[in-house]
């Protein structure tokens, strides 16, 4: 018996040793996560994480076209906060992407999208704070985790030069997969790079006389000998549709949020005072006026608040239900418009400052303004359904177009300031709820459109203006702060604060 | 008396027993062992008797420890007994299941009494741990279907089962009336055997095998207790509507009209369903109590045991029923128990357990901010101006497509939501062990001990369309479904070996483990919502359903996760003369998790006692007994699942159908990231004294962690948010446990008996890493790591909060130190009181200090809820429309300030003035509250558990048929003092996500044993 058991007991044991026998390389291998992909899948990733509309609604409520009545929104009354470098981290798919691509063609179509991924994130990023790493971000894997950073005209001249090399690279390409944008089409994108490059250059018109940058050389090499965005058709815009995950992100299902926004002033008096019928396709009328008998086509029946009055004021308002919210396109179509990052009517505008400033010649800035008007409306009118709750029987014709550029108010005339103001209001009219914070950087440049500013709302602690900059994050205090530190003192006196001027406003 | 036998080679043994002095003992029993045969040692302590030449003979006698002694042909025996001071001999039950003598244990180990758990049984056996054993936090949710949690000296310890370190078990699948005893190992020596899994301590579970005494035994044990109202309940004020600016609005806040004041308002009618103009009335002031049902907690045991010659039986079947303080929140626990040991010859012994545990709740949604609870919807959200009742039975306008309801964004009717969002549970466990020793040869053993446990979990979540508390449910209506099932081995084959030399004794063992986990989650549902309203099926998907190895609520993506650990470990105890006592242990574990240059890795222990009252000669009268110990130990961890692969993270059919990949935010180059380690020594003493009416037990630890292994933050400029490295940055956590036992009355047919536990331990960081360590001024060698840091007010040098110019607070844009989130200490108290046939028992437990979110108060300043919200100001401004708050402080008159990164002040020419100027008092109170920021001590004590038990005389017992019978008037979270929290139980020590009312139980128990 003894022995019996003394047998299977040993059996046992042996089981259990040599169950310990596994192979632990293949025990440790998660089966659910792929060791190795395709340039695509990691180009997919970057295209949507750039064009993306990733925040909805702070660009309007930092630009003043919208008020938000949930709560004291930080954006809505100027506090901008900190700024987090997160949206780098993205990059390091870049040189991943790139060496994973076939030779040849292929890889060309990879490394112009990965320039212009890289340009595009590094341009938002610096644009906010100042200097930032760039020369020496992105190289975790070789060690460098604490990256030193550049100026932010050596950023800039990178941002350039990348755009330059990314242009090349997709002339030299071809047609490449993954792309939800383009479908892969390297002429348009060669159309992207270079429009883009124009916003970054026009963003440096404090910067005109820096014999490094030579914006205006620049300018008008790429608008004379470059592709450039040729109809709305070359938007650089998400396409939205009514299956899971790709509706607007204003569309009504799951959306809590649709209570809360206000119309501002900003938008409505403007739009109103030019007769513009875009005033019917952007907001809705008032239910209390419309309750009063007023018609949904009248002006009357519209009610905006000012964007910079005391929350409290706002909040009452809310209550009384007598505002505009949002047209109710945005949340009743999964489809309602595409978000465009950049626009064919964005790069109009773009050129008719840069014409008014000199940069270019041939078409007029008039030609273009109009042009950028028109490119404007028509893309509202396109994506505006036939259906009055949409348009309010206010629907942007052909002749409508036309008649509009006509008026006096919207013609472009008078001084050289006057002329700025018109193109960039109508650059602010023209891309609501689009183009990111292009608006408020327009307004930090030039002055355009001009923001009210009430000191009792104002939460920047300059109580008279607009904040200028976002700080820098936390997680550069704590993970890079010598270099941070550095760079703080040599732009900013070791101050890191919102009304600093970076160097691309001195 | 003599009682000779024949036999053969039997030959007449004599001699003498004495007592430690020499005196001659009477009275002693002497047995040859295995054998009916003995006698008893005469006036002068000597006896003789007839015994073979290989038997063995068991002396024993009351109050002195027993003693075999072989024969081995001698014919004269002299031993001396030890006296045997009760309960200084008490067995504690330590790593790998192996009985331990407490008086020789170099570490701190703390015993509690299977039956001390099975008056008042709640839903959770952890809730009864609560205070019992120093050292041990035990963190109890007030939510329905949430477990307490359990801290041991700050960190989670390891359950062990029968010996079994079970991968998938809980205290919850542990029946309560099969708890023979619970011992808790405090620190990674005691549990130093179970390896990296035991660097935390451990709770070991020893479960009944058989019942009292021989032939068979029946028990019934029910407790039944009953909702006998709230501890902490959430109020709220009713004198304002919902709405913003003073003005009546059903969509969001509660900082509308004045009601009851004659303000007519268009509101809807939930029984005409229309909109209707009536007045603004406080019709809804109870609309949460209202809402609240009469939960309860029933818990019923039964079991037979059998116990013959050759071993036990035992099977235990129990059900829990738990209806929560919400409507149709209902569990059901099923816990089936069958265990036996038998004896096979006299030298195999086997002992067997099997479990199965079966738990099902239709619903366990309602509670949380973050997922739209009932507090977050009717208190935080919805004012008071409308009648939930009326909604009750009535939630839907079109069945299963619109519910009746006055809102449109945000919140929905309580009613749908607790009938209709359903969040379903059905969870099955089974776990086997057996354990099979078999003696080789004098003083050594064989010990073979495999172990399984496997789930089946099913999770459903269902919804109508058109919800507007949409956070982990879909608007569009969904059906989903995700599957967990899993298993764990844990196999234990080990030698032990014990021998006496002189006054020497050895006890050794060595062995080996292995350890596997592999567990699988899949999860589906519908997508862009139902085809037909009301049929909740994947059949029923408007799109191709989602199936998806990524729980959509936690975005884990770990569908199937495996581990396995191969040990070898050997231990060595050596003792002397019964005062010195030495314990040496050793584990080489190799993981799987670990990189492979890596993977093996070795922690020793060493752990030394000595009875200092059997040093020295003369004790003052008082001491009965004095033991002091150290002990030292290194416990490693390894990495866990799958942290060394540098994979891509895929997602499938993201936008028209492509598909995406991205790298790993995190640098994993982690070929030589080393085991983490830390080192712990303990000091500690226990004595007895005062005729052994008290006994005292002191410990002090030092636990040093480092080899951190963590995912250091590093720049994101970097291309990566962080680095798996072995950070430099280390951790040091001391921390002391007292606790006392006392007998404080035992006089006549009283006695009153105390257990008190006190404990603490704090967190440090004991050195910083150059590169990787944030540089917050926080952060500091010699600063605790339990820190609560936020945002904080800006205050002028004499303390006044400063205001900006538009009369609101000025907040800072960086963050400060509030203090420390951890208990300054936390204690326990349990009484005893037996008077005759009557036991009273009562259980107090607490914390002091810590700072703890109060969000459940806080949060309402914001949304307009808040009770202390309705005074003058807010009457002032809504009713006769005059803003009158003036914020208590200063202005900035002149000057200015700057600050550097961290927010010190590095210049500062600021000059101040009174503040004067008039504002929104709403405005003002959903920015600044009461200034709190929610920070707020959580200090409290609470009465857990009461019971006043009669226990039936037998003979009127004999008159039902029982053996033994007695009822109790039993409670559970009877009654709280909370020092600052308002409207939230801080039991759980989290009330970031709103805490449902603490329901007090009380109800009835009888135990019936047959």
């Amino acid at each position: 018996m003894k022995k019996i058991i003394a047998k299977y007991m040993l059996i046992a044991g042996g089981l259990l040793t040599l169950g310990g026998c596994s192979d632990f390389a293949e025990i440790n291998t998660n089966p659910n996560a792929a060791t190795t992909v395709t340039s695509e899948m990691l180009g997919t990733n970057l295209i949507l994480n750039v064009a993306a509309n990733s925040s909805f609604l702070g660009p309007a409520l930092l630009s003043k076209a919208i008020s938000h009545t949930e709560f004291p929104n930080a954006l809505q009354y100027n506090s901008l906060g900190k700024q987090s470098f997160e949206d780098l981290v993205v990059l390091t798919n870049v040189d991943k992407m790139i060496n994973l691509a076939p030779e040849g063609a292929q890889k060309n179509s990879f490394t112009g999208l990965g320039k212009f991924v890289r340009a595009w994130r590094f341009y938002e990023l610096t644009i906010r704070v100042g200097d930032i790493p760039y020369a020496k971000a992105l190289q975790g894997e070789k060690g460098v985790i604490s990256p030193e950073y550049s100026t932010q005209k050596e950023v800039f001249l990178g941002i350039l030069q990348e755009l330059e090399e990314a242009d090349k690279a997709f002339e030299q390409g071809t047609k490449f997969a993954g792309d939800p944008i383009y479908n892969g089409d390297v002429a348009k994108w060669r159309k992207l790079v270079n429009t883009f490059a124009l916003k970054v250059l026009l963003n440096l018109s404090v910067k005109e006389s820096d014999p490094d940058l030579n914006v205006k050389s620049r300018f008008n090499t790429i608008v004379t000998t470059k592709p450039l965005f040729e109809s709305n058709a070359d938007n650089f815009q998400v396409v939205y549709s009514d299956v899971a995950n790709q509706r607007y992100p204003w569309f009504k299902l799951n959306n809590q949020g649709l209570i809360y926004p206000v119309m501002s002033t900003m938008i409505v008096d403007k739009l109103r005072d030019l007769e513009d019928y875009r005033l019917f396709h952007y907001a809705a009328p008032s239910p209390v006026k419309i309750a009063s008998g007023i018609n949904a086509s009248s002006y009357a029946a519209y009610v905006a608040v000012n964007p910079s009055v005391v929350y409290s004021d706002l909040a009452a308002v809310a209550s009384s239900k007598d505002y505009s919210n949002l047209n109710a396109r945005y949340s009743e179509l999964a489809n309602s418009e595409p978000f465009y990052q950049i626009g064919y009517t964005t790069l109009q505008f773009i050129l008719a400052e840069a014409s008014l400033r000199g940069w270019v010649a041939g078409k007029t800035a008039s030609a273009y303004y109009e042009n950028g008007i028109r490119a404007g409306m028509q893309f509202v009118a396109s994506n505006t359904p036939d259906n009055a709750d949409f348009h309010h029987n206010r629907k942007i014709t052909a002749d409508y177009i036309t008649s509009y550029l006509a008026s006096d108010k919207v013609k472009l005339s008078g001084t050289m300031q006057q002329q700025l103001e018109k193109i960039i209001t109508q650059k602010y009219l023209g891309s609501f709820l689009q183009a990111g914070y292009d608006s408020y950087f327009d307004n930090r440049r030039t002055g355009f459109p001009v923001f009210p500013i009430n000191p009792l709302s104002n939460n920047n602690t300059d109580k008279d203006k607009m904040p200028v900059r976002w700080m820098y994050p936390d997680s550069e205090v704590n993970y890079n702060n010598e270099n941070l530190t550095k760079a703080i003192q040599s732009q900013y006196g070791g101050n890191d604060d919102f009304n600093q001027k970076m160097w691309l406003l001195k | 008396m003599i009682v000779p036998m024949l036999s053969f080679a039997q030959r007449q043994i004599s001699g003498s027993v004495r007592d430690e002095k020499g005196v001659g003992l009477p009275g002693v029993n002497i047995l040859l062992k295995t054998t009916t045969n003995g006698t008893i040692t005469d006036a002068d302590g000597k006896f003789s008797l007839n015994a073979p030449n290989d038997g063995m003979l068991v002396f024993s006698f009351i109050g002195y420890i027993s003693q075999e002694v072989k024969i081995d042909g001698k014919t004269q025996i002299e031993i001396t007994l030890m006296e045997d001071v009760q309960n200084l001999n008490e067995v504690v039950v330590g790593a790998l299941g192996m009985k331990l003598e407490e008086k020789a244990l170099g570490y701190s180990v703390q015993k509690i009494g299977g039956s001390t758990l099975q008056t008042v049984k709640g839903v959770n056996l952890a809730t009864s741990l609560t205070g019992k054993v120093s050292g041990l936090w035990v963190k109890n949710s007030t939510e329905f279907n949430e477990a307490p949690t359990l801290s041991l000296r700050g960190e989670t310890p390891l359950l062990v089962i029968d010996g079994v370190p079970y991968g998938n078990m809980s205290l919850k699948n542990i029946n309560q009336d099969d708890i023979e005893s619970i011992n808790v190992l405090k620190g990674p020596t005691a549990a130093a055997l179970y390896g990296s899994r035991g660097g935390s301590g451990a709770v070991i579970v020893t479960t009944k095998r058989s019942g009292k005494g021989k032939g068979l035994s029946v028990t019934v044990n029910s407790n039944n207790m009953f909702n006998a109202g709230f501890l902490m309940l959430p109020e709220v004020q009713h004198s304002y509507s919902a709405g913003l600016g003073s003005a009546y609005s059903p969509t969001d806040y509660i900082w509308g009209a004045k009601l009851d004041n004659g303000t007519m308002a268009n509101q809807w009618n939930p029984i005409s369903k229309k909109m209707e103009v009536s007045e603004l009335r406080s019709l809804g002031k109870n609309n949460f109590n209202d809402f609240l049902v009469s939960g309860m907690i029933s818990n019923n045991n039964v079991s037979l045991a059998q116990t013959g010659e050759n071993g036990s039986f035992r099977v235990s079947m129990s059900h829990i029923y738990n209806k929560g303080q919400y409507p149709n929140l209902k569990s059901n626990n099923t816990i089936f128990n069958v265990s036996g040991e038998m004896n096979v010859g006299e030298k195999f012994t086997l002992s067997s357990q099997v479990g199965y545990n079966r738990l099902t709740a239709p619903q366990i949604a309602g509670s949380g901010y973050d997922a739209q609870g009932y507090i977050y919807n009717i208190l935080m959200w919805m004012g008071p101006e409308y009648d939930l009742s009326a909604y009750k039975d009535n939630y839907w306008l079109i069945p299963n497509v619109k519910q009746n309801w006055h809102y449109n964004a945000w919140y929905d009717n309580p009613y749908m939501m607790a009938y209709e969002k359903l969040n379903g549970i059905e969870e099955n466990k089974m776990n086997a062990s057996f354990t099979a020793t078999l003696k080789l040869f004098e003083g050594a053993k064989l010990l073979v001990r495999p172990g399984f446990d496997l789930y089946q979990n099913n999770e459903t979540r269902r919804n109508p369309p058109g919800i507007l508390s949409t956070r982990g449910w879909d608007a569009s209506g969904l059906y989903s479904i995700a599957k967990r099932n899993g298993y764990s081995f844990n196999g234990d084959a080990f030698m032990t070996y014990n021998k006496t030399i002189g006054k020497l004794g050895i006890d050794a063992l060595a062995g080996g483990t292995i350890y596997k986990v592999d567990n699988n989650y899949l999860y589906s549902g519908t997508r862009s919502g139902l085809i037909i309203p009301g049929y909740y099926s994947l059949n029923n998907s408007v799109e191709r359903p989602n199936v998806s190895v990524v729980d959509p609520i936690t975005e884990a993506s770990n569908p199937r996760f495996r581990k396995q650990v191969n040990s070898l470990l050997a231990k060595l105890s050596l003792s002397y003369n019964n005062i010195f006592f030495l314990d040496v242990t050793g584990r080489n574990d190799w993981s799987s998790t670990m990189p492979s240059n890596t993977n093996s890795f070795f922690y020793p222990s060493v752990g030394a006692s000595v009875v200092m009252s059997e040093f020295f000669e003369t004790l003052p009268s008082w001491l009965d007994f004095w033991k002091v110990r150290g002990s030292w130990t290194v416990a490693k961890t390894d990495l866990g699942i799958y942290a060394t692969n540098n994979t891509y993270n895929t997602s499938t059919g993201v936008w028209n159908g492509l598909n995406t990949a991205s790298y790993p935010g995190s640098i994993i180059n982690a070929s030589n990231v080393m085991a983490e380690t830390n080192r712990t020594w303990e000091i500690g003493t226990a004595a007895y004294f005062l005729k052994k009416r008290f006994k005292l037990d002191v410990a002090y630890f030092n636990k040093y962690n480092y080899n951190i292994q963590t995912s250091a933050s590093i720049s994101q400029a970097s291309g990566f948010n962080s680095t798996l490295i072995n950070i430099d940055q280390t951790y040091v956590r001391k921390g002391m446990e007292i606790s006392l036992d006392a007998v404080i009355v035992k006089s006549g047919d009283w006695q009153w008996d105390a257990t008190a536990n006190w404990s603490y331990n704090h967190r440090y960081f004991k050195a910083l890493d150059p590169k990787y360590s944030a540089k917050n001024s926080w952060t500091k060698e010699g600063g605790r790591t339990d820190t609560y840091t936020g945002a904080t007010w800006l205050r002028d040098p004499q303390g006044n909060l400063i205001h900006q110019a538009n009369g609101l607070p000025q907040a800072s844009q960086y963050n400060s130190l509030y203090g420390y989130t951890d208990p300054k200490f936390i204690w326990g108290l349990a009484n005893t009181v037996r008077y005759k046939q009557f036991t009273f028992n009562a259980t107090f437990d607490g914390r002091i200090g810590g700072l703890l979110y109060n969000y459940s108060s806080y949060k309402m300043w914001d949304t307009g809820a808040h009770p202390d919200s309705d005074n003058e100001w807010r009457y002032d401004e809504v009713v006769n429309k005059n803003k009158s708050y003036v914020g208590q402080g200063v202005v900035v008159s002149s000057g200015a300030v700057a600050f550097d990164n961290f927010g010190n002040i590095t210049s500062d020419t600021r000059e101040y003035a009174p503040n004067t100027t008039k504002v929104s008092y709403e405005t003002y109170a959903r920015r600044y509250g009461d200034g709190t920021r929610g920070v707020t001590n959580a200090t409290f004590l609470k009465l857990r558990e009461l019971s006043i038990g009669y226990t039936l005389p037998s003979n009127v017992a004999r008159y039902i048929g029982a053996k033994g019978a007695s009822v109790s008037l039993t409670g559970q979270n009877v009654w709280m003092w909370a020092k600052e929290f308002r409207f939230a139980d801080p039991d759980k020590a989290n009330d970031s996500q709103l805490t449902s009312p603490s329901v007090r139980y009380i109800g009835g128990n009888i135990q019936l044993t047959f």
